[in-house]
């Protein structure tokens, strides 16, 4: 043959082995990678968490990896129509959170909710909380609604953005004794506590991990948590809403959870698998070392805590306006 | 001194062989994604992260801060040959980097791009080492009338970024603030401007719209051309360094590049892009020459690359004395640390001073190998020219195309970047210059939460941004820019004289 | 190119108007509160402004001026920029059903085919090797997740 032939014969062969490469699995669940989905960008506390789990989890999974997928967009909602329009074969898991699942959606008027979804196990729960500067006139919540009430309007707080769950809880807060106070949102809590730091704000609210490091070089003081029980890893020390006197809970959970759709069988399979993941010595360290200890819930519990969320969310959501 | 002796400690931990190792293959890496267009440092570190786990907090700081900086030097190669910019920061680059290259001159483009590069990042880190605890100080002092001021001040210089109409540029700067509007409306937090699609849902994609705008839109103003006038600028490629009047021209521009560029990275949301466009804007404004601008002039070249590289140095600043991160490198430093045990914050400094003053030296260091690496590389990029343009112009966009996709795992993203691809080609076809329309995507949504912020702050008094001291010279400063650019124009018309040619 | 300006113009200033429009039915707040559409309207208005500004220019500046390429539509290639978008937006339709290396090859083919002549063997080898290459730098070492479509790799 020519030259021309002879490379045309080639590429052929070249296509057809690639055609020829597929590969028919073997028997078992999984037979392949598993995907876990989050919603937020690489690096944020989430995704550094989900890393983590996974990074040792293929032993418990027929020794699949299981590789994190970041979907980023319209506030978690890219990410939960992602693994809801997929195939549902369970192969594609998701990571949420009381702000990707309860408010979201609404906020959002997306078409679908908690409900579509199926529970796998709770990883962690844990609670944002109120923040100002050491050296501001209130130094308990008590006086800060006190000041509050004598200056209207004057306290502004910023949070890492409008809708997001620190912010409904201050609201919550406003609507539950009567006071005024003013959101200043940004893109982040990184931002929130600049704004704080620089005195541009009198409060702020958010996520502990960003703002404890400012807490323990004394330069911002806590003055409340949101969530039912206190936080025992992050803010031992820090009184609750509810025992302050404040009606109002919000709880930080996440839960891995798969679309309902997923066959019986393979949902157990993963049940089981996560609840070992959660239990293995090294991820709990791990986890420990990035100030995400494990907070397990198994998933036969996902409808419970749900609802629960659901019944605490939906009034502040329809207090904040949204 | 104690600098010195902090100094000094850091450069032993730097030393080791595992941290030297670490070092290079962190910037070697940072290059390499560097040229790809589209692909930034985020994804290289979020990448690396795991393999990070078993080494100490430093050697993985040193080798993720490596793939940062080094991104930097990589981002000008694609500029400079191609007219496609790496990433935002190198879009002025194209400007007269790739003139540069239609003459012959890539070598000499790509060298001074890699010394301006080594000396503005070499200066940032004396930057970093020496000023990092007062300048984060300052930097608290900006609150959200003083990001407005800012943001306006970088969008006033639009009016001297073109060539042409200044009404021209300022339309693409309106258009660029305007599609910036697209997606989440931070302060209320719903969609806008979406149409219902949820590509959009978070706004248009500053990858797909600048893969589209340049890399796009270049290709296809190459493709059409009946004579290939690009066989005709391969052939005579006139030496590979820069000359002594190269440098004599460019040292100045370096030196407030360097200057410039740090300072602005300090502060969040785009350090790198701004200081280089506005790098370039200074370049053209204090030059003897401001007609060559657009081209070839290499002061367009070597001021935005040592800006761009400069502010790197200034973005680790909060990162370090804060643990505040001004980008999603920066975010995912902060990861890093975090998984290492380590609480980012001001107590980092204190407690672990190791790792600061560790990450300083390797800086030195890196900067040292980067120039080291890229000068030799520059003969390789060089022969990358005569690769026949009808099998390189496929290749070209497929990077494109991937480069779309791969911020989001989304093809619709190449399908938004298809649409600038379109956009772009049509509006270079009727004389529009779409650098001005980068800059003012960039800033228009910062500008716009900044605005709502400060009203909110100042309970809708506008007199805020007047009262307090940064906010109101900036604001004064960015006024006193427009208006003097636009003055020309209006007398022009008066005059009916001869309108530029396009 | 004076003409072109003044047509554009007009498209600006549409373009404007659609902005202000669609500004005002998002809720302007008022200038103390700004709502979602303030700033969109505040920047509808201006690009109207400056449209109008571009146009009144170019009016004034019709006197003295060459002309240019009588259109810059003329004596280009212009078809093959056409078929180019159609090829891409192929690629980023299929992607997810063919997988990314098969989607890749056709590509890369189609592209060639669509510019300077190639020769059949060239193209064929250049577009197996930038599918392949491509794959293992991207798909591989940069982890980028790819569909895999009809041609499934792990399992």
């Amino acid at each position: 043959m020519n030259r021309g032939h002879r490379m045309t014969w080639i590429a052929s062969l070249f296509a057809f082995s690639l055609l020829a490469t597929q590969a028919w699995g073997a028997e078992g669940f999984p037979t392949k990678p598993l995907e876990l989905v989050v919603p937020y960008a690489a690096g944020g506390s989430t995704d550094v968490m989900c890393r983590t789990i996974v990074a040792r989890a293929a032993p418990f999974l027929n020794n699949q990896p299981c590789v994190v997928v970041n979907k980023v967009g319209g506030g978690t909602v890219v990410g939960s129509r992602y693994v809801l329009d997929g195939r549902n074969d369970g192969y594609t898991l998701y990571s949420t959170s009381t702000s990707s699942m309860m408010i979201a959606p609404v906020v959002n008027k997306t078409n679908f909710s908690w409900r579509d979804f199926i529970g796998i196990c709770q990883t962690m729960l844990g609670s944002d909380a109120l923040y100002v500067r050491a050296d501001a006139p209130f130094k308990t919540l008590d006086q800060f609604v006190e000041y509050a009430k004598q200056n209207p309007g004057k306290i502004k707080y910023s949070t890492s953005g409008a809708g997001g769950s620190p912010h409904l809880s201050v609201e919550g807060l406003a609507a539950a004794k009567g006071i005024s106070l003013k959101q200043i949102p940004t893109k982040g809590d990184a931002e929130a506590v600049t704004a704080l730091l620089g005195g541009h704000v009198m409060a702020a609210s958010g996520n502990p991990i960003a703002y404890q490091p400012h807490v323990d070089a004394g330069k911002l003081r806590c003055l409340a948590q949101f969530s039912a029980e206190r936080d025992k890893a992050f803010l031992p020390n820090i009184p609750t809403y509810k025992e302050l006197g404040v009606d109002v809970v919000v709880d930080l959970w996440r839960w891995v959870v798969v679309p309902k759709a997923v066959s019986p069988e393979k949902i157990k399979f993963l049940r089981e698998a996560f609840t070992k993941i959660l239990r293995d010595k090294e991820t709990l360290v791990a986890l420990e070392k990035i100030q995400c200890p494990v907070s397990y819930l198994p998933g036969e519990d996902y409808e419970k805590t749900m609802s629960k969320s659901e019944a605490a969310i939906m009034p502040l959501i329809k207090a904040a306006g949204l | 001194m104690e600098l010195l002796a902090n100094l000094y400690q850091g450069f032993q931990i730097c030393f080791s062989p595992i941290n030297l190792l670490y070092c290079f293959v962190g910037v070697l890496l940072g290059t390499l994604i560097g040229v790809l267009p589209g692909i930034g440092p985020g994804a290289a570190i979020a990448l690396l992260l795991p393999t990070t786990f078993r080494v100490s907090p430093v050697s993985a700081i040193i080798m993720l801060a490596g793939i940062y900086y080094g991104a930097m030097y990589g981002g000008s190669t694609t500029s400079i040959l191609v007219n496609i910019p790496g990433e935002a920061a190198s879009v002025v680059t194209c400007i007269d980097g790739y003139q540069m290259a239609r003459q012959g001159r890539a070598g000499p483009a790509l060298g001074i791009s890699a010394f301006g590069s080594f000396i503005a990042g070499t200066l940032s880190v004396v930057g970093l080492m020496v000023l990092a605890v007062p300048l984060s100080n300052v930097a608290l002092q900006f609150g959200f009338p003083e990001y407005f001021a800012i943001m306006c001040l970088g969008l006033s210089i639009v009016s001297y970024l073109g060539r042409g109409s200044i009404f021209k540029s300022l339309l693409m700067a309106a258009l660029g603030v305007s599609l910036s509007f697209v997606g989440m409306d931070v302060v209320v937090g719903k969609p806008r401007f979406d149409f219902g699609l949820l590509v959009l849902g978070d706004g248009v994609g500053l990858i797909p719209l600048l893969m589209g705008l340049f890399g796009i839109a270049e290709v296809f103003s190459n493709i059409e051309e009946k004579i290939q006038a690009r066989e005709i600028f391969q052939t005579k490629i006139k030496g590979l360094l820069p000359t002594v009047r190269d440098w004599k021209d460019s040292w100045a521009a370096i030196t407030r590049g360097a200057l410039l560029g740090f300072f602005l990275g300090i502060l969040p949301g785009g350090g790198a892009v701004v200081s280089s466009f506005v790098s370039y804007a200074v370049e053209k404004k204090v030059s003897k020459h401001p007609e060559k601008f657009g081209t070839g002039a290499i002061e367009g070249v070597a001021g935005p690359e040592s800006a761009n590289n400069a502010a790197t140095g200034g973005a680790f600043i909060p990162l370090f004395v804060l643990g505040i991160p001004s980008n999603v490198a920066m975010a995912l430093l902060l990861g890093a640390l975090m998984i290492h045990g380590l609480q980012p914050g001001p107590l980092l400094l204190q407690q672990h001073p190791e790792i600061f003053w560790g990450t300083v030296a390797s800086m030195y260091i890196g900067n040292v190998m980067l120039l080291v690496l890229n000068l030799p590389l520059i003969g390789l990029w060089v022969k990358l020219l005569k690769v026949p343009y009808k099998i390189l112009f496929p290749m070209i966009l497929l990077f494109c195309l991937i480069g779309a996709y791969s911020e989001n795992n989304n093809p619709a993203d190449m399908l938004v970047m298809l649409f600038f691809g379109a956009l772009g080609y049509l509006l270079r076809k009727y004389g529009y210059d779409l650098a001005p329309l980068v800059l003012a995507f960039v800033l228009g949504r910062q500008m716009e939460q900044a605005f709502r912020q400060s009203l909110i702050l100042s309970d809708g008094s506008f007199w805020v941004f007047f009262s307090r001291p940064i906010s109101a010279v900036a604001m004064g400063l960015a006024i006193f820019l427009l208006v003097s650019a636009l003055i020309p124009a209006f007398k022009r018309k008066r005059e009916k004289i001869e309108v530029d040619e396009i | 190119m004076q003409r072109y300006d003044r047509i554009f113009s007009l498209i600006w200033i549409a373009l404007g108007v659609f902005q202000c429009a669609e500004s005002f039915s998002l809720g302007l707040g008022s200038v103390m509160e700004p709502g979602t559409g303030f700033m969109p309207f505040v920047m509808g208005l201006v690009l109207i402004a400056l449209a109008i500004a571009l146009f009144l220019e170019s009016h004034f500046a019709t006197r003295g001026t060459s002309p240019t390429k009588s259109s810059p539509w003329s004596d280009v290639h212009w078809k093959r920029v056409v078929y180019i978008t159609l090829i891409m937006l192929g690629y980023a339709v299929l992607l997810p059903k063919l997988g990314y290396l098969l989607d890749t090859f056709l590509v890369m083919i189609f592209l060639m085919k669509s510019g300077e002549p190639i020769k059949w063997p060239t193209a064929l080898v250049v577009g197996a090797v930038t599918a392949v290459f491509s794959y293992v730098l991207f798909g591989i070492w940069l982890n980028v997740s790819f569909p895999e479509g009809i041609l499934s790799f792990r399992g």
